[in-house]
């Protein structure tokens, strides 16, 4: 009874980042690129099940399902190293083969045209696990496939399974310096299915991810190809609780209770550190991790994966770190017992999290408990690395909603002036006039609002904030 | 009676006025009845002398020759053959030579009679006397003579006395005046009454248990009553004391309940009688006095009442450890004389001889085919009856020795008594689990082990040590061969018969401490001359005072040098013992380590009964509480496929059936244990221990706790079942299982907590404020506690494994740490869990905050389950999260109470701090103490 994760890549970006993330998998559990198991990798103790199935002559082959308008994507990794681990039936590419040229509407009317299809897919995988726990959506919210076609399947989701966690890992478009100008429309498109019908959203901003990799990584423009290295090295480290699990956060049902005590506001940020040689070449850095260098590092918004702008009163609702630590031998003082021990241990946990306390490196809601939640996982024994300690923070954050208003407040711009809507108006969701749009909006203004809400002591308070509560 | 012959000391040519009337002169003093030729009886043959005595007013003491002949051929004092001089002996004895001399000098001038008058004497002719320069010059010369009644011989003063008596107490029927004797059957007499032998004066009252004179009140000539009376009764009291010893020697020879200490003591002292009997026989051919048979009884004497004292303390003790403990702490009285206390030693090793063999065997240092039964045990090891209940319940009663520090000697301490105790328990373990190892009794065992014995000198400890060491490195090498699979038989050095046996023949002699003993022999030895030696040298003390011993610390400067009595049992056993130890140990750990995987059985406790092992955690929780899951339950006309679950929480109907748990379980934890060990995963045997879950046997009251699906104790039915393999349950106690099982259980309720509130509705529309406080503070609280409890099993689990890694490591290389032994592991083992029960607050000083968690565990698994019953209807939850709130709010001051008062204890925690650690993921924000929003 594994519980089962069924992952979902739609789009370019979701797919680029889906087959770095299996890659990563494939590494990490000693699956080589045909799907069978290493000779080496004899170890146990992880779930290799929840993220894929045995197939009859036992490779393992990814609960993924594939989905692009456009196949160039798809046909990369059809060709590329890992292209044998894939189920073939599990490949969806559009008829047209021309992709969503960026357009929301476009993605999410071609849904309706594919569900058969995709659902026959979706529903072959469930039907496929002993005990499905929840989906994976991959995709950008800012192009047309991922965030078109990936809010339809959001939507749908939601009636067919909907007991079933949706947990997405979007890429937000960098709202600085933006190629595609109709991006702010794609985005608050989706951010509605994604306030509506998700359980859980990861926020990976694109901004913040080119930021990280040019400060961290020594480029000047990184690419999509590192970038997206950084999101896979994010998402399977979120997944390392459900891998290789533990006491604790070892479902996805349990990482999605811990970040979220309300259902609304779950937009999650994530920071990661240290990103060296291992996870991207060229980096090369020197540094000392301990677990409290580690998490006070996490701490920093400079390596938060999303650019806000937090202001006084931004504070954290939740926090769960997943600490990676190597499974060194101890060394021993051959005169006693007494041991130097290399191994992270739950008192480095305890003595970092007194000194974040002490230090008030974080700031946590006023209504209600709080807590660095942490999860020490091990890590994978296949794989080398030249640092001792890891750490992912996945963070509910109020400041989020700064992304959220920025999306808004360029939406906004663009809506005044009616700017490029001809090619929305065209498509099938638009076709009795443009309230969808306003529809959006006003979902992600009420999100914005319920962060803001959040920094409140009032907020969910029975007396005063009765009616706000409820004005949703 | 002595004759002060020291008065002319430095003035040699003063000539005493011997000529003045005695005061005993018969014309002044005007006693009738006192004749002059009562004076002269030495002179006159042994007829005339028993009629002259005859004279006297007193009863004939008749005496029949014929009852001493034996004797009388050896011992006669007067026989012409010991005319020699009597040897000069220092204090005491020194009147003795001039007596005999008198006598003699007066036997010499046949039938004279000394005392008629100097002056018919002076005119008489005499052949020339060449004794004197007078007589030399002069044939004529008359040698003064003596008028002191001391002098006079023993005539002049029975005489007197008998004066002297009849005129203090004439005639009185109750003490009628005592039977003269002659001294030498008398003589004869009270030696054989020192030897313990009945004779013609003196006989055994059975009635009385005590000899007595056979002729009431004797006396022997020269000697007044009281005087003799008291030697007679000195050796009457002897003679009892001899006799009471034999007589117990030989009860305990016929009793068949004495122990083997009394025995052997029993033998000693027989021994020792038996040889002071040659002794005395020895002797007494050069004593012809009472003076000299009194110096003569003056140390048996002291010997004899020692070991009646002895005896009478340690007669009524049973068991061999509190005889010679007895006379251990006997032995380390100072107050003893220097030449009792070899005695002491050497009645002490004798004493605990059978222990030490008894010891030996029970310490594997004998080369028996098999191990002795279990009841020649020494006594710290005893057989106790166990109870042990078995899975069902049911109580069986096994044998287990178990060790009793009440009976260890007194020389050995507690921890050395375990080191015995565990050394012997190891060696059955390996002859049960390992029959051909080098060190169990059945292998192969050809190493000449030391013995066991006390060590009097430094010389002897240190040889002993080098031969422990010695021993132990040949017995390593040969496990080590062992291990390497290679023949012990062959490679084992040869038997090292030949000091094995020395060893044992000799008790503890150095050729220095006997050349050391010669010489201070002749140093300080003068009284009596030297005897030849023989087989009781132990004993020679009697006729030297100084000889051979165990000890050899006759003299005090030799008692210095050695090792003190207190330390020498430590010294002389615990170098073998600790030897024995190292290997046993090392050998057992070896065993239950390598050859019976005790890690890997450790691990299933971990990943199973500590839920350490997340895929089976994760799995069962999901088998348990899932409500996607198929029910097991039985419903009429729907068959059961795939994967079934007893969805707790979402149920109305609990218990389940026991079929309906075999099915949600199956397969659980076997798939669980194969996908580690792919080795086990074809055979479908049962996992190690029969690891299985089962039914927890419950009482009453608990069982109506947990019928209540919706209470915290539903799930308490379940346990998981282990029993350990032989030899790990040696280390994997029962006890230990039970606190695993109340760990289990503790954690499978935070698994059903974490499970509700993991599970709580999602809805984005909040419809009850109190409700989503409640969730988010319920969660937050769970979480923590769970956090807090997995946190402390996996760091407390960790450091103990670290620590048997270190074990392990140092049973690659054949080390040995200091707690390298079972018993080091167990309490290892079993400190480990208590650590971890303390943490989970399972403790009994810990049940008012486990209470209290529980009331909000209960609170939470409410609030779950009406949540989930009415998801669309309204939950009022104001009084509910009043009282949840408030009873956090206590929690959490409880715990900063537990937290601040370990701050102020010793030591306090070793990882983290414990309950602070609780504390600081709960109040990480300061949410309660800012008093909660």
């Amino acid at each position: 009874m594994p519980r089962e994760i069924i992952t979902i890549q739609a789009g370019q970006c979701g797919n680029s980042i889906g087959s770095q993330f299996w890659q990563q998998l494939c590494q990490e559990h000693g699956i080589n690129q045909d799907g069978n198991l290493e000779d080496f990798a004899t170890e146990g103790g992880d779930r290799k099940d929840v993220f894929f199935y045995q197939s009859d002559d036992t490779r393992y082959i990814p609960r993924a399902i594939l989905l692009d308008l456009e196949p160039r994507v798809i046909q990369g990794i059809q060709n590329g190293p890992y292209k044998n681990i894939y189920n073939p039936e599990n490949f969806f590419i559009g008829s047209q083969g021309s992709g969503a040229a960026n357009n929301w509407g476009f993605g999410y009317a071609a849904g309706e045209k594919v569900q058969e299809e995709v659902f026959d897919m979706i529903d072959r995988e469930a039907d496929g696990s002993d005990s499905l726990e929840g989906f994976m959506l991959l995709h950008s919210i800012a192009g047309g496939t991922g965030s078109g076609l990936g809010s339809y399947i959001l939507e749908r989701m939601n009636d067919r399974f909907p007991k079933k966690l949706i947990q997405t890992y979007s890429v937000f478009p960098d709202t600085h310096n933006d190629n595609v100008v109709v991006n702010p429309y794609n985005s608050m498109l989706s951010m509605r299915r994604l306030a509506q019908n998700a359980d859980s959203v990861v926020v990976l901003d694109n901004g913040a991810l080119s930021r990280i990799a040019a400060d961290r990584l020594h480029v000047q423009e990184p690419s999509f190809q590192q970038t997206n290295q950084l999101v896979s090295t994010v998402m399977s480290a979120s997944t390392t609780t459900l891998r290789y699990p533990g006491y604790m956060h070892n479902d996805l049902v349990g990482i999605v209770a811990a970040l979220i005590p309300t259902p609304r506001c779950h937009f999650l940020m994530t920071s990661y550190t240290p990103f060296t040689s291992d996870n991207v070449e060229q980096a090369k850095t020197v540094r000392k991790t301990t677990v409290l260098d580690v998490m006070r590092r996490l701490l920093q918004p400079k390596n938060r994966m999303v650019s806000t702008t937090p202001s006084k009163n931004s504070c954290y609702i939740s926090i769960l770190n997943i600490i990676q630590g190597e499974a060194d031998p101890t060394e021993v003082i051959a005169s006693s017992l007494s041991l130097v021990d290399r191994k992270i241990n739950v008192s480095q946990v305890h003595k970092s999290l007194l000194r974040i306390r002490e230090r008030r490196l974080a700031t946590f809601i006023p209504w209600g408990p709080a807590s660095i939640q942490v999860a020490l996982t091990k890590k994978s024994p296949y794989l080398s690395n030249t640092y001792r300690v890891s750490g992912l923070m996945l963070a509910n954050h109020t400041s989020v909603a700064t992304l959220f208003r920025r999306i808004v407040v360029q939406y906004d711009k663009l809506r005044k002036r009616n700017a490029f809507l001809e090619g929305y108006k065209k498509e099938a969701p638009f076709a009795n006039g443009l309230q969808e749009f306003d529809e959006a909006r006003a979902v992600v203004m009420d999100l914005i609002n319920e962060y803001e809400e959040a920094e409140t002591e009032a907020y969910l308070d029975p007396e005063k904030g009765k009616d706000k509560a409820e004005g949703t | 009676m002595q004759i002060d012959d020291q008065r002319d000391h430095g003035k040699p040519f003063v000539i005493p006025d011997l000529w003045e009337k005695s005061c005993f002169s018969l014309s002044e003093q005007g006693i009738t009845g006192f004749r002059l030729e009562d004076l002269d009886a030495p002179l006159e043959d042994l007829e005339s002398r028993w009629k002259r005595v005859d004279h006297l007013d007193s009863p004939l003491l008749n005496l029949d020759y014929g009852g001493f002949q034996l004797d009388d051929i050896e011992f006669n004092p007067f026989d012409s053959s010991h005319h020699e001089p009597l040897p000069e002996t220092a204090g005491t004895t020194s009147s003795t030579p001039s007596l005999s001399e008198v006598e003699t000098n007066q036997d010499d001038e046949s039938g004279e009679d000394i005392w008629t008058s100097p002056d018919v004497l002076l005119s008489q002719k005499l052949p020339p006397n060449p004794g004197t320069w007078e007589s030399f010059y002069d044939d004529k010369f008359q040698p003064t003579r003596s008028y002191y009644i001391s002098e006079g011989g023993p005539g002049v003063v029975d005489s007197i006395l008998a004066l002297h008596i009849a005129e203090r107490e004439p005639a009185n029927p109750e003490h009628p005046p005592a039977h003269i004797s002659k001294s030498d059957p008398l003589l004869t007499g009270l030696f054989h009454l020192m030897i313990g032998r009945e004779s013609e004066i003196f006989g055994y009252d059975d009635e009385h248990q005590t000899y007595h004179s056979r002729y009431g009140n004797v006396r022997m000539s020269g000697y007044c009553p009281e005087t003799f009376q008291s030697l007679t009764s000195r050796i009457i009291k002897y003679a009892n004391c001899l006799k009471g010893l034999r007589d117990f020697a030989s009860n305990v020879y016929a009793s068949r309940r004495s122990s083997r200490s009394l025995i052997a003591i029993i033998d000693q002292v027989s021994g020792v009688l038996l040889n002071l009997e040659v002794r005395m026989h020895q002797s007494f051919q050069n004593i012809h006095s009472v003076l000299q048979l009194q110096a003569l009884i003056q140390k048996p004497e002291m010997l004899l009442s020692f070991f009646t004292d002895l005896i009478a303390q340690i007669k009524h003790m049973k068991r061999d450890e509190e005889i010679f403990s007895t006379i251990y702490r006997l032995a380390q009285d100072s107050d003893h004389s220097a030449w009792i206390r070899p005695q002491l030693l050497s009645t002490l090793h004798h004493a605990m001889t059978p222990w030490l063999s008894t010891l030996a065997s029970w310490l594997g240092l004998r080369s028996n085919k098999e191990i002795p039964q279990s009841n020649e045990n020494p006594a710290f090891a005893h057989k106790a009856l166990l109870n042990v209940k078995d899975d069902r319940g049911n109580e069986t009663t096994e044998d287990e020795l178990e060790f009793d520090s009440g009976s260890l000697p007194a020389f050995a301490t507690i921890a050395e008594g375990e080191t015995m105790f565990e050394v012997g328990q190891g060696l059955r373990l390996l002859q049960a689990h390992m029959p051909e190892h080098p060190c169990s009794p059945k292998g192969s065992r050809v190493f000449g082990a030391p013995a066991l014995q006390m060590q009097f000198s430094w010389q002897d400890i240190e040889r002993i040590e080098r031969q422990a060491k010695t021993y132990e490195a040949d017995v390593l090498a040969a496990i080590k061969a062992f291990d390497s699979g290679e023949s012990v038989a062959k490679r084992a050095s040869e038997p090292d018969e030949g000091s094995t046996v020395a060893l044992e023949a000799t008790p503890a002699f150095g050729e220095a401490a006997e050349t050391y003993l010669t010489t201070s022999i002749s140093q300080i030895e003068n009284a009596l001359p030297a005897l030849p030696a023989d087989n009781y040298d132990d004993f020679a003390f009697l006729g030297s005072s100084q000889s051979g011993n165990p000890s050899n610390t006759d003299s005090e400067d030799a008692a210095l040098f050695n090792p003190p009595i207190s330390l020498i049992p430590s010294l002389s056993f615990n170098p073998i013992i600790f030897a024995q130890a190292r290997l046993i140990n090392q050998s057992t750990l070896r065993l239950v380590f390598k050859d019976h995987s005790l890690r890997s059985h450790f691990s299933l406790q971990h990943r199973y009964q500590l839920l350490g092992d997340g895929v089976f955690a994760s799995r069962l929780s999901h088998a348990l509480f899932d409500a996607d899951i198929p029910s097991a339950e039985r419903k009429k006309g729907s068959p059961r496929v795939g994967i079934s679950g007893l969805r707790l929480g979402s149920r109305e109907t609990w218990p389940p059936a026991s079929s309906e748990l075999r099915l949600a379980l199956m397969g659980i934890l076997s798939d669980s244990y194969r996908s580690t060990n792919p080795s086990h995963a074809q055979r479908q045997a049962d996992l190690p221990g029969g690891l299985s879950f089962a039914i927890r046997a419950m009482s009453e009251t608990e069982l109506q706790k947990c019928i209540n699906p919706n209470s915290i104790s539903a799930l308490d039915f379940l346990r998981l079942q282990y029993k350990p393999p032989p030899p790990l349950d040696v280390i994997i106690s029962p006890t230990s299982l039970e606190k695993y099982d109340t760990i289990f259980r503790l954690l499978l309720r935070s698994n059903r907590m974490l499970y509700a509130v993991n599970h709580f509705s999602r809805s984005l529309h909040i419809t009850d404020l109190r409700a989503q406080r409640f969730k988010i503070e319920a969660y937050h609280f769970v979480f923590c506690i769970c956090n807090y409890f997995f946190e402390k099993v996996t760091s407390v689990w960790n450091a103990f494994s670290r620590r048997l890694d270190v074990v392990e490591r140092r049973i690659e290389r054949y080390e040995i740490g200091e707690h390298d032994r079972l018993k080091g592991v167990r309490e290892m083992h079993d400190a480990m869990l208590d650590e971890m029960m303390f943490a989970l607050l399972l403790r009994k000083r810990h049940e008012m905050v486990m209470g209290l968690l529980e009331e909000i565990f209960g609170l939470v698994l409410v609030f779950a389950t009406r949540e989930r019953s009415s998801e669309r209807v309204n939950i009022s939850a104001s009084e509910e999260y009043a009282s949840f709130r408030k009873k956090i709010k206590v929690f959490v001051s409880v715990c900063r109470g537990l937290s601040e008062r370990k701050l102020g204890s010793v030591g306090g925690e070793v990882e983290g701090g414990g309950v602070d650690m609780l504390l600081l993921r709960l109040e990480m924000s300061g949410y309660y103490s800012k008093g909660g929003g």
